[in-house]
């Protein structure tokens, strides 16, 4: 394997570090560009963090016949049980054991206790081998030999003459280490120019894994805690905030097509490309449907989709698009369709950010859709969902990132309460560019869907709530609900609309006597009262003010407008 | 070579064959499996301790000993010369080296058990062949010793 080596280059003159691609996927990234050569570091973790798998990975990601790698033992995990684990990993290639990869057990050595002895054969070891990398296997156990004062500061010295040695010789280094975080203070760390922290939580039935850089010195690492994986392939890491999110792509005036018909109309023209759409509503309600209209439009435009699903098995979600008249299935042999089931109940959101990423790179896809957003959640490991509006805003920044339109389903518990328009139970709203909600009705007996475009950022959009219906064909949209009132409380009820009063200067109810009394020849107060619906003594007040601005003239206990039959 | 032969039955012979070379008397075969054991030992201690080969190769012997009793200048720790030299005229040349490659095929399997057959061929092959019948110095030349 030819050695690779990512140099940041120059920048305005000033000098860099050269780095090491560590052949660690996500690693780099979060390093801020890969290892520094030359580095000392220190690989800290409790047990079963995968401190020797990251480690191992590295080194044969690094390692060439020229310029080997060297793994040396000194106590802890005997090297008989390491290579036996360790060569189950795809990254572990037998054929390099003696050629680029070496190992060296020194435990007996380090029981001895005799330090010297120990530095003097690893010297002999890296003047042999000339090694491009070390792996030190841990010194932490060294330290637990040597126990009292005097021998941890010979530990502590034997630890500061490697680290200079292994630097002269132009070697990069990882020490490992079994230091939780809150033991990161012990002295022995200001030697170390990098810290970095594996750990592992167990929350319930899922456990995640989490990768930090504590300490990098010279490098612009990313900070907080990121997803880390182990599966046969070896470490993956998942950037916590991955780079693309940073480039904003500029959004136009093109509309993507719903595929309903009405609904692009109510949304001013279809949803603008860029932005992220949230569908709320119930159970029931048809969000699927909707969201297989939006790639089916998208479908016949030509522009691939990516379709996150977290409640369904893919062959079952494409059952349901076929009997919606909507056909996935070629879309998906063809490669114009991605549907990508994510449902471990430990996932992070950056490996769904990193799923849905490729996805959307691999195929082009312009439209991506995560049905349902309650689904994300519950696939979430624990540790996540508990601030799970944190993950979904980085989620949601970092798919609009890449330019794609997102589409949303969401189901809201009740929305029927009378606390009014429920979009969601996560307060996302401020993430989302445009928001259509649906609820349910009870009108005339039935129990009635209606749909509603809440919000359209930087776009008019229809505020009338319009029935509709999930039908063979997909969803039809249906007559306006303009007439009623009280929709959001779920039983509407048909008002009288009158038009708009014509009068400058008079309140609603003045202007509602005047038409009424405008209508007819003469009326008396009483009558004018039962037609508005309002107490005499007030209905009094307004006649007297209408006579006042001389709008209508009183004949006794009779009423009229100037230039009907019955004024003058 | 048997059709049925294991790998690691065919990597002892061959680093049997690679040691003795063409000697015939007791006290060069003895010597030549003394120098494949050091070899062995130098070789693997490096990649799985000093505990760990002396270990294994006890158990090998434990396993081979009993019906090869030419083995018994071989120990876990440092080899025996004189005591091979000794088994080797009373039980001929190839007693030794089938007793030889009994206990490096045992070894081999052994290992193989634990860390899989090709990493343990690969160990062994480079430990056994690293002696001071083929050496490599420090710029990866190799040299060869009479």
């Amino acid at each position: 394997m030819a050695k690779s080596h990512t140099s940041p280059g120059k920048r305005a003159g000033r000098p860099t570090v050269e780095l090491l691609d560590t052949g660690v996927p996500g690693l780099n990234e979060v390093l801020g560009g890969g290892v520094p050569a030359l580095s000392f570091n220190v690989l800290a973790g409790g047990p079963g963090s995968g401190k020797t798998t990251l480690a191992l990975q590295i080194l044969f990601a690094t390692a060439t016949t020229d310029q080997p790698g060297l793994f040396i033992s000194l106590l802890g995990e005997t090297p008989l049980k390491m290579l036996r684990y360790q060569r189950l990993f795809h990254f572990f290639e037998s054929k390099r054991l003696g050629t680029d990869i070496h190992l060296l057990d020194l435990s007996e050595d380090a029981l001895e206790g005799d330090l010297d002895r120990l530095m003097l054969r690893i010297i002999a070891e890296v003047d042999r081998l000339r090694p491009l990398v070390v792996v030190v296997d841990s010194f932490r156990s060294l330290l637990r030999v040597h126990r009292g004062e005097s021998s941890t500061r010979d530990v502590e010295q034997f630890i500061q003459r490697l680290a200079q040695h292994l630097t002269t010789w132009e070697i990069t280094s990882f020490l490992i280490g079994e230091y939780l975080e809150s033991e990161l203070r012990d002295p022995v760390f200001t030697v170390a120019d990098g810290i970095l922290l594996l750990s592992q939580e167990v929350n319930r039935n899922s456990v995640v894994r989490r990768f930090q850089v504590v300490k990098a010195r010279g490098m612009a690492s990313m900070p907080g805690l990121h997803t880390m994986r182990i599966t046969s392939d070896g470490v993956q890491v998942f950037p916590r905030i991955p780079q693309r999110s940073l480039i904003i792509e500029p959004r136009g005036t093109e509309r993507k097509s719903t595929g309903i018909p009405g609904l692009d109309e109510m949304m001013g023209g279809g949803v603008p490309r860029g932005d992220s759409l949230v569908l709320a509503g119930p159970t029931g309600t048809g969000k699927t449907t909707f969201a297989m209209k939006f790639v089916a439009a998208g479908l016949a435009a030509g522009e691939p989709a990516v379709v996150a699903i977290f409640e369904e098995h893919p062959d079952i979600y494409l059952d349901r698009a076929h009997v919606v008249d909507v056909d996935l299935v070629e879309a998906v042999k063809v490669g114009q369709l991605r549907l990508i089931y994510l449902r471990p109940l430990d996932l992070s959101v950056e490996e769904t950010l990193e799923e849905i990423r490729e996805a959307v790179e691999e195929i082009g896809a312009q439209r991506v859709v995560i049905d349902s957003i309650s689904g994300f959640e519950m696939a979430l490991a624990p540790a996540f969902r508990q601030d799970f509006r944190e993950s979904l805003y980085r989620l949601i920044g970092a798919l609009t990132g890449l330019g794609v339109t997102i589409f949303s389903t969401v189901e809201v518990v009740d929305a029927r309460s009378s606390s009014g328009l429920q979009l969601t139970g996560y307060q996302v709203s401020f993430l989302t560019d445009d928001i259509l909600s649906q609820r349910y009705v009870e009108m005339e007996g039935e129990l009635r869907k209606v749909l509603t475009v809440v919000k359209m950022r930087g776009s008019d959009h229809s505020r009338e709530f319009r029935i509709y219906e999930l039908t063979p064909g997909g969803v039809r949209l249906r007559e306006s609900l303009r007439d009623y009132d009280g929709i959001l409380t779920g039983m509407p009820s048909r008002q009288l609309r009158l038009p708009a009063p014509t009068h400058p200067g008079l309140l609603e109810q003045e202007a509602l006597v005047l038409e009424i009394v405008a209508r007819s020849t003469t009326m008396q107060a009483e009558e004018i009262g039962k037609q508005v619906g309002l107490p005499p003594d007030q209905v009094e007040r307004i006649l007297d003010r209408l006579v006042h601005l001389r709008y209508i003239r009183q004949s006794g206990d009779s009423y009229g407008a100037y230039g009907s039959p019955g004024g003058a | 070579m048997l059709a049925s032969e294991s790998p690691a039955r065919t990597l002892a012979l061959s680093l049997w064959r690679h040691a003795a070379g063409g000697a015939t008397d007791a006290a060069a075969l003895a010597h030549a499996a003394a120098e494949l054991a050091g070899s062995l030992r130098r070789g693997l201690d490096r990649w799985i301790g000093a505990d760990g080969y002396r270990a294994l190769l006890g158990r090998a012997l434990d396993e081979t000993r009993p019906v090869m009793p030419v083995l018994a200048g071989l120990s876990a720790r440092e080899p025996d010369e004189m005591a091979l030299q000794t088994a080797v005229a009373q039980h001929g040349a190839d007693a030794l080296a089938n007793g030889m490659v009994a206990m490096l095929t045992a070894l081999i399997e052994l290992l193989a058990r634990i860390m899989g057959e090709d990493i343990a061929l690969r160990l062994v092959e480079e430990a056994g062949r690293s002696g001071p019948f083929r050496a490599k110095s420090r710029d990866g030349a190799e040299e060869s010793h009479g």
